[in-house]
């Protein structure tokens, strides 16, 4: 029976003239999307080769000056462009996306400028996620929400419960056509990006890239069945399909605009966190007490002497002042991760954010993978400067003052550039991704279920005249 | 007769449960939106009273030229509570040198001490307009034709002696009636609010640029209204004329912005900065090693004494405190600096090349996405709320060639009065407390108390004289007149639609 009732389901929807329409919108969102996508990906290659190369060339400089001038020297690690940024971007571009570091000290990340147009107002990228949130979800509540009460308008609904169907069955067919369709539209959109792709040859295909489709397309169905199952609710619960309809509009904004722009104003409300002006004043008076405390003749130096017994001094003055800036920003950028970390939580509220959330988790994008590098940069620091030190303390030409931001007092030797440390961003295993995804995958499950039974229940008593 | 189907309508209208629901959508989502952009605006007055008072403090206790450097803020303009446009990417002042000539504004951008709550975008109230308007307007106007016929009471209607043109503007007046009290709503209320905010200081221009926002969104309102009324009349059902223009809702809203700005990134290229930056540190190189040569020749005339000084401090751009140490030295620096600074001008001026192309590139960038989100009433509506509260791309672009202006006049000030060249541009110490010759021969530089040669000893120097900044004001009329074309543009559209319905209704079958 349930077959029955989804296949002539599907047929109605396939030769309806809402489909038609949605779907040339989304083949030509797609197609749009991915000619962009293609175009601006190879220049974004070659600046960010052009960027590593330049940061090879300063390494190499360094490296034949001496050793400690390479150690103090912040580099900066930016991160590659990711190329499942067509399925999903993660605003890469608008969050920090570079961090400072030495060997003694990771310093602290800055979003990239120049990548995007002061003169324009951001907006999301076309990438498939961005077509999926904003307008399938949207595509799918239109189908859904005269499901029942449209059959009830037209008087069919009496006519199919006269037949021996279980009311179950028949909200299970709806559902299920629905996000039949709906995920229908998405592939065809997928398949024609692909082909975009693939004929432009900038892609290079890999197991992994195909895994990622898969999932994405698994993390889209779980969207667009969040969304189905609303329209399907709302038809069940109100009286008239343009009440209905415009119930399933209401939930809409909200997914879709109102949580998502709202979230800034909630983060300062309900999670605040001290300006950032505060903090540099704090740092500013403590940098203050700690060179007035400083014993005297800690700013001295003399260039051909290493062990200048001032050095000593003086490599003790910055490391106090190193570690005094590490202390207060390393300090707010806890707080920073908290109260971003925080205002996610809040934007669950929403399937659109759990979409967003599962997509970040499922490419290795975002903020997850910032965190990630700037976690794993925190232990490349420490082997770096570990390296460091064990040249230098080979070095009798050093007294083995660590001074952090000169090389007064640390070796002066040469080293190849070949020997030393680099980071090298790791590519996040599908294991690792999984384990962020859960928490989102168990919240928009139970946004699914809760919304189901409450539709379920709601629609066993439903009267069909 | 267009009074008594107007009537009908209206109060048909207001008796249904869309309009609750759309007016409790307005009711919720306006204020709260206001209240958000008031927050916002609040937060940037803070922070610009901040930086202003530090860059007032900074005027104040200067003793040598050098160190003048006028820090320019950027006064928050109340009306983009409003309408923020690009008021989130732009920074917060700037500080004039002779080494750079001003492109953008630098300091944080907005209000965020957190960048990683760019991640999250914020609506400001003329958005929210248009979404929510053109919504509604929607929502009203999708069945005022095909409701009738659906329900058989159009034939009855055209039985007696009304006709086409009069049903047809009877029915647009009644959803006009219905719709203008929510938008009036939604404008009394955001004014409500900020009359009730001491902290908010509205000018008349200000309640003008308010009364020209209300005007726009009338016309913008008419727009979606006609738009509904036009697919309605193309179309047999309801639910078809709903579908369709939800999708053209939903194209307008969020896919052409999206859309054009992605595209306008992708097809028209622009430098990347990190390039323009690197021209411009090649300029530098070049102007370092004319400098280095200066100096060797200066020094050379000088038979090339020890540089020595007892006080010796010298920051970014050029400015520079000198006290205690030989007369000859001050000198070579005198020599060196008067021919130093103005070599720097003109340098400044050659990597504004790059920057001014670099300018046009991201002007070129955005007025292409401007011309393709043109396909969108609703951006149109928007980018003329940008012009009325001054907050596009252009305004930006004016304010800051009247900080480049600043700039200019502020160099012309310095040439002439001759800064460049007195030693008052690196000390305030008088010539005659310097070292001769015979004095440096007998005395050691480092062990020498002299409390003339501490910086503490001399009084900052008069400032009056030198030019301020003064932020242009500019008239209401200037902002009308920049939104005068998208302004002119969403009444055409509105008289096409109306052109367009009209035809299309004459040709409905009425059965």
């Amino acid at each position: 029976m349930f077959t029955t009732l989804y296949i002539h389901e599907i047929q109605n929807y396939l030769y309806g003239l809402r489909f038609q329409v949605s779907f040339i919108i989304v083949l030509l969102v797609f197609c749009i999307g991915t000619v962009s996508f293609v175009t601006s990906y190879n220049e974004v290659q070659s600046n960010y080769a052009r960027v590593q190369q330049v940061q090879e060339e300063t390494v190499g400089k360094l490296a034949d000056l001496n050793v400690s001038k390479l150690a103090v020297h912040r580099f900066n690690f930016a991160t590659a462009p990711r190329l499942n940024g067509v399925i999903a971007d993660c605003k890469e571009s608008m969050l920090p996306n570079s961090i400072s570091y030495s060997a003694y000290n990771v310093f602290g990340f800055n979003v990239r400028s120049g990548n995007t147009n002061p003169l324009i107002v951001q907006t999301d990228t076309l990438s498939w996620a961005f077509i999926l949130s904003m307008f399938l979800s949207f595509i799918t509540l239109l189908f859904a929400f005269d499901a029942i009460l449209g059959e009830k308008e037209e008087h069919t609904l009496a006519l199919v419960f006269s037949n021996p169907v279980p009311r179950k069955t028949f909200l299970l067919s709806k559902l299920a056509s629905v996000v039949t369709v709906v995920t229908l539209m998405a592939v065809m959109g997928i398949i024609v990006s692909l082909f975009i792709l693939l004929f432009s040859g900038k892609v290079q295909w890999d197991g992994t890239f195909l895994l990622e489709i898969a999932g994405f397309i698994g993390i889209s169905v779980l969207l667009i069945t969040v969304f189905a199952v609303f329209g399907l609710l709302a038809s069940a619960l109100t009286p008239h399909s343009n009440v209905s309809l415009l119930v399933s509009l209401c939930f809409w904004l909200f997914s879709a605009v109102v949580v998502p722009n709202t979230a800034v104003f909630w983060a300062n409300k309900l999670f605040p966190i001290p300006s950032i002006d505060d903090v540099n004043k704090k740092c500013v008076e403590e940098r203050w007490d700690i060179v007035r405390n400083a014993p005297a003749g800690s700013q001295s130096s003399q260039d051909n002497n290493p062990f200048f017994p001032r050095h000593e001094l003086r490599a003790n003055l910055y490391m106090n002042l190193m570690l005094c800036d590490k202390k207060h920003y390393d300090h707010y950028y806890n707080q920073m991760f908290r109260q971003f970390e925080n205002t996610r939580l809040f934007t669950l509220l929403s399937p659109i954010a759990q979409f967003d959330y599962m997509n970040e988790a499922f490419m290795g994008g975002g903020y997850l993978r910032f965190r990630t590098n700037w976690n794993n940069l925190h232990s490349f620091q420490a082997q770096y400067l570990q390296w460091f030190k064990d040249i230098d303390a080979k070095d009798p030409k050093s007294p083995h003052w660590y001074n952090p931001e000169e090389d007064y007092s640390t070796s002066r030797q040469k080293v190849s550039a070949d020997i030393v440390p680099q980071y090298k961003e790791q590519i996040a295993s599908f294991g690792s991704r999984m384990q962020f995804i859960g928490g989102y995958l168990a919240a928009m499950v139970l946004t699914i279920a809760v919304l189901f039974v409450l539709c379920f229940i709601k629609f066993v008593r439903y009267d069909v005249r | 007769m267009i009074g008594l189907i107007a009537k009908k309508d209206f109060l048909l209208n207001l008796l249904s449960v869309r309009f609750i629901i759309g007016f409790v959508l307005c009711l919720v989502v306006i204020p709260f939106t206001l209240v958000v952009g008031v927050d916002g605006y609040l937060n940037q007055v803070r922070i610009y009273q901040v930086e202003k008072e530090e860059a007032d403090s900074r005027w104040n206790d200067i003793k040598e030229y050098s160190l003048l450097k006028p820090t320019i803020v950027k006064e928050p303009s109340a009306l983009s509570i409003f309408s923020k446009g690009i008021n989130d990417n732009i920074g917060t002042k700037k500080t004039i040198r002779f080494g750079e000539v001003p492109l953008f504004l630098d300091g944080k951008a907005a209000t965020r001490d957190n960048p990683f709550l760019n991640a999250f975008f914020s609506i400001d109230f003329a958005s929210v307009i248009a979404i929510l308007i053109s919504l509604l307007a929607l929502v009203f106007s999708y069945d005022a034709i095909t409701r009738e016929r659906e329900d058989g009471t159009m034939k009855l209607t055209f039985t007696g002696q009304v006709s086409r043109i009069t049903f047809l503007f009877g029915k647009l007046l009644g959803l006009l009636l219905t719709l203008l009290p929510i938008l009036l709503f939604c404008y009394l209320l955001g004014c409500l609010i900020v009359v009730l905010n001491p902290n908010i200081a509205f000018s008349g221009a200000d309640w003008g640029g308010i009364a020209l926002l209300f005007l726009t969104s009338v016309i913008y309102m008419l727009v979606f209204i006609l738009l509904g009324m036009f697919i309605s009349s193309l179309t047999r059902s309801s639910s078809t004329s709903i579908i369709i223009s939800l999708l053209c809702w939903i194209w307008f809203l969020f896919l052409i912005p999206g859309i054009s700005s992605y595209l306008a990134q992708s097809l028209v290229k622009a430098t990347l900065y990190d390039h323009v930056e690197h021209s411009m540190a090649e300029l530098d190189g070049q102007y370092q090693k004319e400098l280095y040569d200066k100096r060797i020749a200066i020094l050379k005339t000088f038979e090339n004494p020890q540089m020595n000084f007892y006080n010796f401090n010298i920051r970014e751009d050029g400015a520079m405190q000198i006290y205690g140490g030989a007369q000859k030295m001050v000198k070579v620096m005198q020599q060196t600096i008067a021919w130093s600074e103005p070599r720097r001008i003109d340098y400044a001026d050659k990597k504004w090349a790059f920057q001014k192309k670099y300018q046009d590139e991201l002007r070129h960038q955005q007025q292409v996405q401007q011309y393709l989100s043109w396909l969108s009433p609703s951006e149109l509506f928007r980018q003329t709320t940008w012009k009325l509260c001054r907050t596009d791309a252009d305004s930006y672009l004016r304010y800051m060639e009247t900080i480049r202006n600043y700039r200019e006049t502020f160099v012309s000030y310095y040439k002439e009065k001759k800064w460049f060249e007195s030693i008052n541009y690196f000390t305030a110490q008088p010539f005659d407390a310097f070292f001769t010759e015979d004095q440096m021969a007998e005395q050691d530089l480092f062990n020498f108390d002299n409390s003339a040669w501490q910086r503490s000893a001399y009084e900052p120097f008069d400032v009056s004289d030198v030019p301020r900044y003064v932020t242009p004001r500019f008239p209401l009329s200037s902002a009308l007149n920049a939104a005068l074309g998208r302004a002119v543009a969403l009444l055409a559209l509105v008289i096409v639609l109306l052109l367009a319905t009209i035809a299309s209704f004459m040709k409905y079958d009425v059965r």
